[in-house]
């Protein structure tokens, strides 16, 4: 009987946490976590160089 | 923001993604027929060949091996090599020692494809290579972590991208996963004991296996999509947010699971909910990553149907999320007692193996090659016509595994008569039963590998119509580095503390008693909304606080550590430092004589634990297959631990003195002469070769040391006992019709095979007296 009565309570508690979080989340207050890193894989090579026996360098 | 700098134009070392993009086509195509092949042994027994070096228990270690740590091992580093050096915009500082990286771990490839079929081996799944090659492969991967973190040390982008984090938790945590699981002492040149034995030895090979796949196969993958998807499919991340959740749940969750490769063994219960538990709750992360990955692809699925590389990813990221639905299933206790020691296991593995680390493979190395030999594709006809052969092979492969899995198993606890008589007593019915999945799963593999051939041809065709290329950019290098933190303040950060409160009180309600419960239950309440209080007035800190951590790859990665060592640590602590002896439930296993050793280093080096297990559940129908559950005590002084993971065969751990003797050497030599429809090799070599009873004198000093109550013996001692018993097997075996040697390896095996599940009965006061010695 404790297990399902805590069961419900831990449920409950996430449960009202999700809603919570997702309600922040719709009124478009969301966090400054900066987007602009997820741009980082789209920057292209700006051109290339023969690869020789020396290797590459600055 | 920076404060100053200057532009330079900066040439990336792609020649070693070259390299290992090579290496990882070639040892995948090793790899895989070496799969293809074990699995014509499974299917058709003659497959052996009667030769020592080619059967199943020798090579499925150096299949595996290959998939894993050669396949997977180079196709990573060349993702991560050529993505780092761009995400961070800096080249890699030394030439030289990313080269001795790539020497070094082709020469470890290749020394464990000479070792295992030699039946070298730790007899521990998936860390089966001996001691001095464990010490070239920490040496190597040392070296990796030194080539990346000092290109993070000298790059010019100071935020760094999620991939990036993905590599760090795979570089900090396999280190110390494969260094704790190949904690041993040497005997010989080629040849030591794990410092663990029994329970303990079994947690930790699984703690280190399940991570393996977690971060070796499944981590630094992650990576390389949340940076060759978006590269691929021409827009970013689908939500950067999601990214960061995704990445902390999933290495904290992770590294828990382990356990769940152990249910219903004799590990005690409450790791085992541990392990199920947190298997159960790595969903969430899992299909949180799995949806960013497909989500890249809105708007994109046009491209889907016309380009390879998108397929490829779009396929390998649904395959992560289907696999990583089923491993959880799989570790549900009620799920387990069907599924463990079956096929439905190994098609679970595959799906992930093939499915996600071959599909993302491909799907990287086809996005690859024309970049870095400034070219186009050979063949993008070709390419697509791989990926339909590849999928077909999978499914094939995964289809016939869990129809053979499950009938497996319900075939082998299937009982009649109110549960009092097995319905399918011979185990061999199961086999039969199963005989067409085998080949299925063969055809699978076949198919799977023709598609990585044509990938083969398809880049050489490529790279034979191109130019090696670095790729070059222009960069701007900051004067002085912006958003510094010191790793005092990251540590004592309020999104740090307040995750370290909480941690607490979930320790402290889950081990304290009735009034801490509530109170730490109050306090872990308290904790999380004033937590979600903060982080809805002071988000813009927060939020800030993660950008700068970002900036600061040093408290990132000792953060990273904290959070994938505090599973680990709360998991392995508690059983290692409990006195063996003290927790035997009763039984005590009996230590080996020299020569049941010397059996069981036969036993070890044929590689059997790859079809037998050494462990019974406690399930009616094992009890009346194999005998009484195995217990927790029986198994204490085994170095390494043989408890198994899959039963293509019967389990052993009672089979002492259920055969004669001469039973075990007709079926060593061929099993079919006593076992009729048997699929296990022929073993001719073991009635001619000799015992090594050289060694002995080391193994039991070793043995001693690990706390197996052995006395003090010389070498000649040793030897002499040894040869005595072997003497008394010997004869009756000559009774029996049977002329053996005395020093064959066949009397040594058969003393080993004759001991299985003998033990004593413990007393308290034996128990006092063992704890000096038993640690």
């Amino acid at each position: 009987m404790n297990v399902i009565g805590m069961t419900v309570f831990v449920g409950l508690v996430l449960v009202g946490l999700f809603v919570y979080l997702f309600w922040h989340q719709a009124r478009g207050s969301g966090g400054p976590v900066s987007d602009r890193d997820a741009l980082m894989p789209l920057e292209e090579d700006d051109g290339v160089a023969p690869a020789d026996r020396r290797g590459p360098g600055r | 923001m920076e404060t100053g700098g200057s532009k330079v134009r900066i040439e990336y070392d792609d020649a070693i993604t070259r390299m290992f993009l090579i290496a990882g086509i070639l040892w995948g195509a090793v790899g895989m027929a070496a799969g293809v092949f074990v699995a014509s042994q499974l299917a058709f027994w003659q497959m052996n060949l009667d030769l020592s070096w080619l059967t199943f228990g020798r090579l499925r270690p150096l299949h595996t091996n290959a998939a894993i740590f050669a396949f997977v091992g180079n196709m990573m580093f060349a993702g991560i090599y050529y993505s780092t050096q761009r995400l961070v915009k800096a080249t890699i500082p030394s030439r030289l020692l990313v080269r001795v990286h790539f020497w070094l771990w082709q020469a470890i490839i290749i020394a464990a494809a000479i070792t295992l079929p030699l039946g070298l081996t730790r007899g521990k799944e998936y860390a089966e290579l001996i001691w001095p090659i464990n010490i070239a492969v920490a040496v190597a991967w040392v070296i990796f972590a030194i080539n990346f973190f000092w290109i993070l040390a000298r790059r010019n982008e100071p935020s760094l991208y999620v991939a990036v984090w993905f590599y760090i938790a795979t570089i900090v945590t396999v280190a110390v996963l494969y260094i704790v699981n190949h904690l041993q002492i040497p005997t010989g040149l080629l040849h030591g004991y794990p410092i663990f034995g029994g329970v303990q030895d079994a947690l930790v090979q699984w703690w280190y296996g399940h991570n393996a796949v977690a971060f070796f196969l499944t981590t630094p993958i992650l990576g390389i999509m949340y940076y060759y998807l978006p590269k691929a499919a021409g827009r970013p991340v689908y939500s950067y947010r999601l990214s960061v959740v995704h990445f902390w749940s999933l290495v904290f969750i992770y590294i828990w699971a382990g356990p769940h490769h152990l249910l219903y063994t004799a590990l005690p219960d409450w790791l085992q909910s541990l392990g199920m538990l947190f298997s159960v709750m790595l969903w969430a992360p899992s299909w949180g990553g799995m949806l960013n990955g497909l989500l890249t692809l809105r708007g994109a699925w046009d491209k889907v149907r016309q380009d390879p590389v998108l397929k490829f990813f779009a396929a390998g990221v649904t395959f992560y999320g289907m696999s990583t639905f089923e491993g959880p299933l799989l570790a549900i206790k009620s799920v387990n007692a069907l599924s463990h020691y079956t096929d439905w296991t190994i098609g679970h593995v595959h799906s992930g193996t093939l499915g996600w680390n071959g599909f993302m493979a491909a799907g990287m190395f086809y996005w690859l090659a024309p970049r870095l030999w400034n070219t186009r594709l050979h063949s993008v006809p070709m390419a697509n016509f791989h990926f339909w052969i590849g999928l077909v092979g999978i499914l094939l492969y995964i289809a016939s595994m869990w129809v053979s899995g499950i009938s497996h198993g319900l075939m082998l606890g299937a009982t009649v008569e109110g549960g009092s008589v097995l319905k399918y007593p011979n185990f061999l019915d199961a086999v039969a039963a199963n005989r067409a999945m085998m080949h299925t799963r063969m055809l699978g593999g076949m198919l799977y590998l023709a598609g990585w051939v044509l990938l083969a041809y398809n880049i050489w065709r490529t790279v034979a119509a191109g130019k090696p290329v670095n790729g070059t950019a222009e960069v701007f290098v900051p004067e002085k580095p912006a958003h510094r933190m010191r790793l005092a303040e990251a540590l004592t950060s309020a999104p740090v503390m307040f995750t370290a409160l909480v941690l607490a009180c979930v320790f402290l309600w889950a081990v304290g008693w009735d009034f801490v419960k509530m109170l730490a239950l109050l306090a872990m309440i308290i904790a999380v909304v004033v937590a979600v209080d903060r982080v809805e007035h002071r988000l813009q800190g927060w939020g800030e606080w993660y950008d700068r951590l970002l900036a600061n790859s040093l408290p990132f990665t000792v953060l990273t550590i904290f959070a994938v060592l505090i599973g680990g640590l709360v998991e392995i602590i508690p059983t290692i430092v409990m006195h063996k002896a003290s927790t035997v439930e009763g039984v005590r296993q009996i230590p080996y004589t020299p020569l049941q050793l010397a059996g069981r280093d036969i036993y070890i080096r044929e590689g059997c634990y790859n079809c037998h297990s050494q462990m019974i559940r406690p399930f009616v129908g094992e009890v009346l297959r194999y005998g009484d559950y195995s217990n927790l005590g029986e198994s204490i002084y085994d170095h390494p631990y043989q408890w198994g993971s899959k039963r293509t065969g019967p389990d052993l751990h009672r089979v002492g003195g259920k055969y004669p003797h001469i039973w075990h050497l007709r079926h060593m030599e061929n099993p079919r002469s006593v076992s009729i429809g048997s699929h296990m090799p022929n073993y001719p070599w073991l009635l001619k070769d000799k015992t090594d009873l050289g060694s002995l004198k080391s193994k039991v000093d070793v043995l001693r040391t690990l706390g197996v109550p052995y006395p003090e013996r010389s070498a000649e001692q040793l030897r002499g006992e040894a040869m005595a018993e072997a003497k008394v097997i010997a004869d009756e075996l000559g009774k029996s019709g049977a002329s053996v040697e005395p020093d064959a390896e066949i009397v040594a095996l058969i003393a080993y095979l004759q001991q299985l599940g003998k033990s004593e009965k413990v007393t308290k006061a034996k128990t006092a007296a063992a704890t000096g010695a038993g640690r």
